[in-house]
């Protein structure tokens, strides 16, 4: 499937990056990284235009990341009023929502490029939890164009390299993205214990 | 330890099923990132396979010889327009990818093979 997708690359060049990144940014699975990785080795080798492949990538995913954010705005807000609904759940849907609320704009950038693979479902999610609309899309544009130059840059400057940038690109940003999730579930987790101790304290 | 875990089982059964979700992950992506890491830092991989959706220039810089000599190899010319790949060629030329990709390598190990003997004083 990835074969034919990079077969497409020359044929439609500016389009074609343009939807791939906007779909994933929605959380659909498609090889965005390979794809512009791809891209720019194609620039390169004077196959495709530099400004062509960036530019195409970019406005693909702050597109994205806007539908993302929408999407969560009318459809999350009622979720998140649902989750609140259970007593002992709300005190960690609060603080989550003010988290996104106070430290959202670097999480948004941070999951851009560096834990790309949690992006889309920030975007949902800050979407749920109300931030603001001018944080979001100030984080989210500065975070996209590290992304995109990243990637794109990275397959210009090693064209002859792109399989194995794209594996082990993909692998480090699997562990950087799973490795966060891992440490903020054992905080929580720890949070949790804390409280049930104290609370279980105060009770004597 | 087991009285810890224990204890996480009984108050936070969900959050503990995913924090053993995501860090099983981790270290799958780990082992994924090393094995990648060390098969392509054997130069033996480092060239890459030519594959259908490749453009020849592309494959030129891949390998670095000169386009105009993979053109030569393939009998093409480039016209100008949108760039061509190799499955495009294959099939407005008949002939089969394979074919095609080992005329290629042909070419690329005769280019080779000449830049070694020309730097050989």
């Amino acid at each position: 499937m990835t074969e034919q997708l990079l077969a497409l690359i020359p044929v439609y060049g500016f389009w074609l990056l343009l939807g791939v990144t906007f779909l994933s940014c929605l959380a659909l699975p498609i090889p965005a990284s390979i794809v512009m990785l791809t891209a720019g080795g194609l620039s390169a080798s004077g196959d495709l235009g530099l400004w062509q492949a960036a530019s195409g990538a970019l406005i693909g995913a702050v597109l994205g990341d806007q539908t993302g954010f929408a999407l969560g705005r009318s459809g999350g807000t009622a979720l998140i009023g649902r989750l609140r609904a259970n007593p002992s759940r709300a005190p960690l849907i609060d603080r989550a929502t003010g988290l996104l609320q106070t430290r959202g704009m670097l999480g948004v950038f941070l999951s851009r490029w560096l834990f790309s693979p949690l992006g889309p479902w920030l975007n949902f999610a800050s979407g749920a939890a109300a931030m603001s609309w001018p944080r979001f899309t100030l984080a989210g544009i500065s975070g996209e164009v590290v992304w995109v130059t990243l990637y794109v840059g990275l397959g210009f400057g090693f064209a002859d390299s792109i399989a194995a940038l794209s594996q082990i690109g993909g692998a480090l940003s699997g562990v950087l993205a799973a490795g966060l999730l891992t440490i903020g579930l054992g905080y929580v987790l720890h949070r949790a214990t804390h409280d049930r101790l104290a609370r279980h304290q105060d009770a004597h | 330890m087991m009285r810890m875990i224990k204890a996480y089982w009984q108050h936070h059964r969900l959050l503990l099923l995913g924090f053993v979700a995501t860090l099983t992950l981790t270290l799958f992506f780990l082992t994924r990132l090393i094995t990648a890491t060390l098969y392509w830092s054997n130069p033996a991989h480092q060239d890459v396979v030519i594959s259908g959706w490749m453009t020849p220039r592309y494959i030129a810089r891949s390998y670095q010889v000169d386009p105009d000599l993979l053109f030569d190899a393939l009998d093409f010319d480039p016209a100008p327009g949108r760039p061509l790949t190799l499955r495009d060629i294959a099939d407005t030329t008949g002939r089969s990818l394979p074919e095609l990709s080992a005329e290629l390598q042909a070419a690329i190990s005769a280019a080779r093979a000449e830049e070694s003997t020309e730097s050989v004083p």
